[in-house]
C-alpha cells in the first residue's frame, strides 16, 4: 500500500523582526550576527497567536488541499516543543477548531523540534494497518528565545500540516529512516521558560551526527545516491547548517535551497523542515524525488524519501502558498516584539 | 487555590461558535442567524447547524483604546463587522496595524486566535478573529 | 388631560454627581430618599423602586433593597431592584407606574443609586462591556463606546458630516453644565478641546463619552398630585426594543430601540417643550432625536449646529447638559433625566423663566438595546 501526503497547509504569521533591530538593542555586531546564522529576519507571532492558533490555520489550509471532508480524519498528532498548556493538549482543540468527528485518534507529541515528522511517521503506520483512513499530522511552534541570549536572533514562529492517507496522493513517502540518542545539546527543563543549548555542542555531536546518521541510513537501505534526488531538506536552526550538512552529504545548494526558509522566518522548530518540505512542493514537478531530514535536540532525526505525483500541481492554488506568506509581512521594531511575543514581564494578562 | 476568573463552562458550551462560526439555518424559510437564536423571525423552531463561510468583506471598523481589565496589554483593539455570505459578524479585526488604508469592501478572513487568558494559570479563551486579506499597511 | 396622568411626580431630589468616595451606596441613597419624601409632604410609600445597575458587581451586594431601606429608616415596605443596565433608571419609573396603575392610589419611591468608582477605570469599563451581548460581543473585549464609534462613522459618512460638526455636541453640552449646579462638569469646552481630547475609539473622543460619576436620585411618583405645589404629570411612556446581537442590525445609523419607543408613545413631530436624551456618546444623543422624531434623519446634527435644539427653540434638547456634563451615573441615570425635566418643568434654578409645559425622557439601555420614552406636562 502506498502511504503519503494528500494535502498540506502552512502558515506563517504576518509580523517580521529584522535580526539587526535585534541586535542593535543588545549592542551586537549586526553583521557578525548574520554572518553567524544567514538568519536576515525572522517571523514574529502576533500577541494572541500561539502554537494553538497556528495549528488551526495550517491544518484549515490541509484539509483544503487534500479535499476531505473533516469527517474523513480518524486521527491528529500535534507535534510541538511550545505547548500554551503543559497539561491539555493541542490536538483536542484541534478536533473541535477543524470539526473532526469525535472518534479520533489524538495526541500531543514532544520530542524537541522532531516531534512533527514522528507525526507523520507514526499516522503512516496507522493508515498501513487500516486502523484510520487519513490522519493529520501537525508541526507548530513559537519557542522561546531569551532576550540578549543568541537563541533570540534564529527562533521563528510557523506551523504546518499534513494529511496523511493512501489515496488521491500528492506526494508518496516511500521510505523512513530514524536516528537518535541520547545527546543532550538542548533542551528545557520543566517550568523553566527559556531553553538552553551548548553553543558549539549542538552542531557535530547533535545536528550533524544524526542528521547524517539518518540520510546516510536511508540512502543506503534504499541504494540511493545524493544524485538520484532533486530536492534535499534539513532541519533549519540557522541557514549554515542546512547548507554544511548538505555538502558533508555530497548534495549539491541548488537542491538544498529551495526548501531553506530559516533565512526569512527563522527557525520555525517543529515546523522547520517541514515548511521547507511545503516550499517546496509548491514547485516540485510530478515525479521529483525529494529526501527530508528532521532533527529534534536531545536528540534524533527522521528521514523520509518522498515521490510526488501528478495530482501535485493542482492542489497548490487551493489555499495560502508559503511563497505568499513569505511576501505577506509587516516589519516590527523591537518593543513591539517585546510586547507581541509578551517577553515584557507582566503582573497579569 | 488558583483562583479563576474567567468560567469555564460558559466558553466550553460556544466553542461552536468561536471557533468555527456555526450558525443555525431556519428548516423553513433558510433565514441564517449567528449567534443562533431558538425561534426564526416566520416563527419556526426547526434549525440545522451551518457553517458560515470564511471569507467575507468588511463592513465598517473602529479601534478601541480605551479597554477592559481583560485586554489591558492588548490595547489597542480593532474591531470590525464582516458580511459573511450574507451574515453580519462583528469581532476582532487582527495583523492590520493600518485599517484606515483599508479600501471599502475589504476582503476579510476569518482566523483562529487567543481571545484572552486567565491570568498565567488559568484557562485560555480561543476564538475567531477577522483579519484584513491585505492592504492595511 | 388633567386625569389622563400616569402618576404625577410630587417630590424628587438628586445628589450633585461626583466621586464619592466619602458614600456608599446607603448613604446616597438616603440622601436623596429622605429629601424626595419630604419634599412630597411624607406621604405613605407602598414600594421602593431601587434602579441600579452596579450594586452587586462595584457594591459586592444583592438584595439591596432591604440594607438600604434600613439604613435610611423606612419600614416595612417592600423594595424591589431594578436592573437594565444605564437604562434601569427609566425602567424603574415605568415599572413604579404600572405598580401606580394597578394599586389605582398611592404613591412609589424610585431611586436610582450607582457608583461606579467603588472600582478603577479598567474594571469600570469592563462592568460597561457586560452592557453588551456577554457571550458574542464583550467576549471580544468590546464595550459600547467601540459600537458607538462604529454608528458615529457610519452616520457621518452617510449624510456627509465632519468630525467638528459631531463635536458641537460636547461644546453645547459643556455650555450648559457650567451653568449647572448640580453637573459633573461645570466647565465650558472650546472646539479645540474636543479636538485635541484623546481618541477613545475613533472617531470618538473623549469629549464624546459621558465621565462616570457616583451619584443617586429620587422621584416620589404618586396617583394625585400634591395640591400645595406644581402638579407635574408623566402622561404616556412607550418601549421599544432593537435585536440584541449589534452587527445583526445592518442599518447601523438609526436607535431602533428609540423609534419604536417613540412611536409607541404616540405622535412627537409637534412636541414642543424640553426634551432630556440619553447622550452616553455624542452620537447617541444625535441618533436619539432623529429617533424621537423631532428632525428628519440625517438632519439631527445640521440643525444642532444651527441652534434649532437651544433654549429658546420650539425644542430644547438636554438643557441641564445631559450626560455628557451631567455625568453617567449608570441605573441612576434616567432618573436624573427624570428630575432634570421636572426642574425645567418647574422652573427652578438654574432653569427659571423657560416656561416650558412640556417635556420629553428618552432612556437607553446600552448600545440601543432597550429604551423608554416619557412625556410629561404640567398639569393646570
Amino acid at each position: 500500500m502506498a502511504v503519503g501526503i494528500v494535502g498540506w497547509g502552512a502558515y506563517i504569521p504576518r509580523y517580521r523582526i529584522k535580526t539587526r533591530e535585534i541586535a542593535e538593542a543588545w549592542g551586537d555586531d549586526a553583521l557578525r550576527i548574520r554572518d553567524m546564522y544567514l538568519v536576515e529576519e525572522k517571523a514574529v507571532g502576533y500577541i494572541d497567536e500561539d502554537p494553538v492558533t497556528m495549528a488551526v490555520e495550517a491544518s484549515r489550509d490541509a484539509l483544503t488541499r487534500a479535499g476531505i471532508a473533516p469527517s474523513e480524519v480518524g486521527a491528529v498528532f500535534a507535534g510541538t516543543e511550545s505547548k500554551p498548556y503543559a497539561v491539555k493538549p493541542i490536538s483536542s482543540i484541534l478536533i473541535d477548531a477543524l470539526n473532526l468527528k469525535r472518534q479520533v485518534y489524538s495526541v500531543d507529541m514532544e520530542f524537541a523540534c522532531k516531534a512533527g515528522s514522528d507525526a507523520i511517521v507514526n499516522l503512516m503506520g496507522l493508515v498501513k494497518s487500516g486502523l484510520i483512513k487519513y490522519g493529520i499530522a501537525v508541526g507548530t511552534d513559537s519557542s522561546q528565545g531569551e532576550p540578549g541570549e543568541h537563541l533570540e536572533y534564529t527562533v521563528g514562529t510557523g506551523a504546518v500540516a499534513y494529511i496523511i492517507g493512501s489515496t488521491n496522493l500528492v506526494a508518496e513517502i516511500k521510505h523512513t529512516y530514524p536516528f537518535a540518542s541520547d545527546t543532550p545539546d538542548f533542551w528545557r527543563r520543566d517550568g523553566s521558560p527559556y531553553p538552553v543549548h551548548g553553543e558549539g555542542f549542538t552542531g557535530e555531536p547533535a545536528y550533524f551526527r544524526h542528521i547524517i546518521g539518518a540520510a546516510k541510513g536511508l540512502m543506503e537501505e534504499l541504494g540511493m545516491k545524493p544524485n538520484d534526488f532533486d530536492y534535499a531538506i534539513f532541519h533549519q536552526p540557522n541557514a549554515r547548517f542546512p547548507v554544511r550538512v548538505a555538502q558533508m552529504l555530497g548534495f549539491p545548494l541548488e537542491k538544498v535551497k529551495p526548501g531553506i526558509v530559516v533565512d526569512l522566518i527563522g527557525n520555525t522548530y517543529n515546523a522547520s523542515a517541514l515548511l521547507g518540505l511545503a516550499k517546496v512542493l509548491e514547485e516540485a514537478k510530478p515525479g521529483s524525488r525529494i529526501l527530508v531530514v528532521t532533527f529534534g535536540s536531545g536528540a534524533g532525526s527522521n528521514a523520509f524519501y518522498i515521490e510526488t505525483t501528478d495530482l501535485l500541481p493542482s492542489r497548490v492554488k487551493l489555499a495560502r502558498t508559503v511563497g505568499e506568506m513569505l511576501e505577506d509581512k509587516v516589519y516590527i521594531d523591537y518593543s513591539l516584539y517585546l510586547k507581541y511575543r509578551r517577553i515584557i514581564r507582566m503582573i497579569h494578562g | 487555590m488558583v483562583d479563576q476568573n474567567l468560567s469555564v463552562p460558559k466558553y466550553w458550551r460556544k466553542i461552536p461558535q468561536y471557533y468555527r462560526l456555526t450558525a443555525v439555518k431556519c428548516r423553513k424559510c433558510g433565514r441564517v442567524y449567528f449567534p443562533p437564536r431558538a425561534v426564526c423571525e416566520c416563527g419556526s423552531r426547526e434549525f440545522d447547524e451551518y457553517e458560515l463561510p470564511r471569507r467575507g468583506k468588511l463592513i465598517e471598523y473602529t479601534v478601541l483604546r480605551s479597554v477592559t481589565s481583560d485586554f489591558e496589554k492588548q490595547r489597542p483593539l480593532a474591531f470590525g463587522i464582516a458580511d459573511l455570505g450574507g451574515v453580519r459578524v462583528f469581532g476582532q479585526l487582527v495583523d492590520c496595524p493600518n485599517p484606515d488604508k483599508l479600501g471599502e469592501g475589504a476582503e476579510v478572513e476569518v482566523v483562529f486566535r487567543r481571545v484572552k487568558e486567565d491570568s498565567d494559570y488559568g484557562i485560555i479563551y480561543y476564538g475567531f478573529k477577522l483579519r484584513p486579506v491585505k492592504g492595511c499597511w | 388631560m388633567h386625569n389622563s396622568a400616569l402618576g404625577y411626580i410630587n417630590g424628587f431630589a438628586i445628589t450633585p454627581p461626583g466621586r464619592y468616595y466619602d458614600k456608599g451606596y446607603r448613604e446616597l441613597f438616603a440622601e436623596v430618599a429622605l429629601k424626595a419624601l419630604e419634599a412630597a409632604g411624607n406621604p405613605d410609600i407602598k414600594a421602593i423602586y431601587v434602579a441600579s445597575a452596579l450594586s452587586e458587581l462595584t457594591g459586592e451586594q444583592l438584595a439591596i433593597g432591604n440594607v438600604l431601606r434600613d439604613y435610611a429608616g423606612l419600614r416595612n415596605i417592600p423594595s424591589i431592584r431594578i436592573e437594565n443596565g444605564d437604562g434601569s433608571g427609566g425602567f424603574a419609573i415605568m415599572t413604579a407606574l404600572n405598580h401606580l396603575a394597578s394599586a389605582g392610589n398611592g404613591c412609589m419611591l424610585v431611586v436610582g443609586v450607582d457608583k461606579p468608582h467603588e472600582v478603577i477605570s479598567l474594571k469600570q469599563n469592563k462592568y460597561a462591556s457586560y452592557l453588551l451581548d456577554s457571550d458574542y460581543e464583550a467576549y471580544f473585549g468590546a464595550t459600547p463606546v467601540a459600537l458607538a464609534a462604529i454608528m458615529a462613522k457610519q452616520y457621518m459618512r452617510s449624510y456627509e458630516y465632519k468630525y467638528e460638526d459631531l463635536a458641537t455636541w460636547a461644546i453645547k453640552m459643556h455650555e450648559r453644565g457650567a451653568k449647572n449646579p448640580y453637573a459633573y462638569f461645570k466647565r465650558a469646552a472650546k472646539l479645540k478641546d474636543v479636538l485635541d481630547s484623546e481618541l477613545v475609539a475613533d472617531p470618538l473622543r473623549l469629549y464624546d463619552v459621558s465621565p462616570f460619576v457616583d451619584g443617586a436620585a429620587a422621584l416620589v411618583l404618586c396617583s394625585k398630585p400634591n395640591p400645595n405645589d406644581l402638579a407635574i404629570g408623566v402622561i404616556n411612556y412607550g418601549f421599544g426594543a432593537s435585536n440584541s446581537y449589534f452587527a445583526s442590525r445592518n442599518d447601523y445609523t438609526v436607535l431602533s430601540s428609540v423609534v419604536e419607543a417613540a412611536k409607541a408613545v404616540g405622535p412627537l413631530e409637534n412636541f414642543n417643550g424640553v426634551v432630556s436624551v440619553h447622550d452616553t456618546y455624542s452620537i447617541f444623543g444625535v441618533l436619539a432625536l432623529e429617533a424621537l422624531g423631532l428632525c428628519k434623519r440625517g438632519s439631527a446634527l445640521r440643525l444642532l449646529n444651527e441652534g434649532y435644539f437651544d433654549q429658546g427653540g420650539r425644542v430644547m434638547v438636554n438643557l441641564d447638559g445631559g450626560l455628557k456634563a451631567v455625568g453617567n451615573s449608570m441605573g441612576a441615570s434616567g432618573v436624573y433625566q427624570m428630575a432634570g425635566v421636572v426642574m425645567q418643568l418647574r422652573g427652578d434654578k438654574p432653569f427659571n423663566g423657560l416656561n416650558a409645559e412640556s417635556a420629553m425622557v428618552e432612556d437607553m439601555v446600552g448600545v440601543d438595546q432597550e429604551s423608554v420614552v416619557f412625556t410629561l406636562r404640567v398639569v393646570k
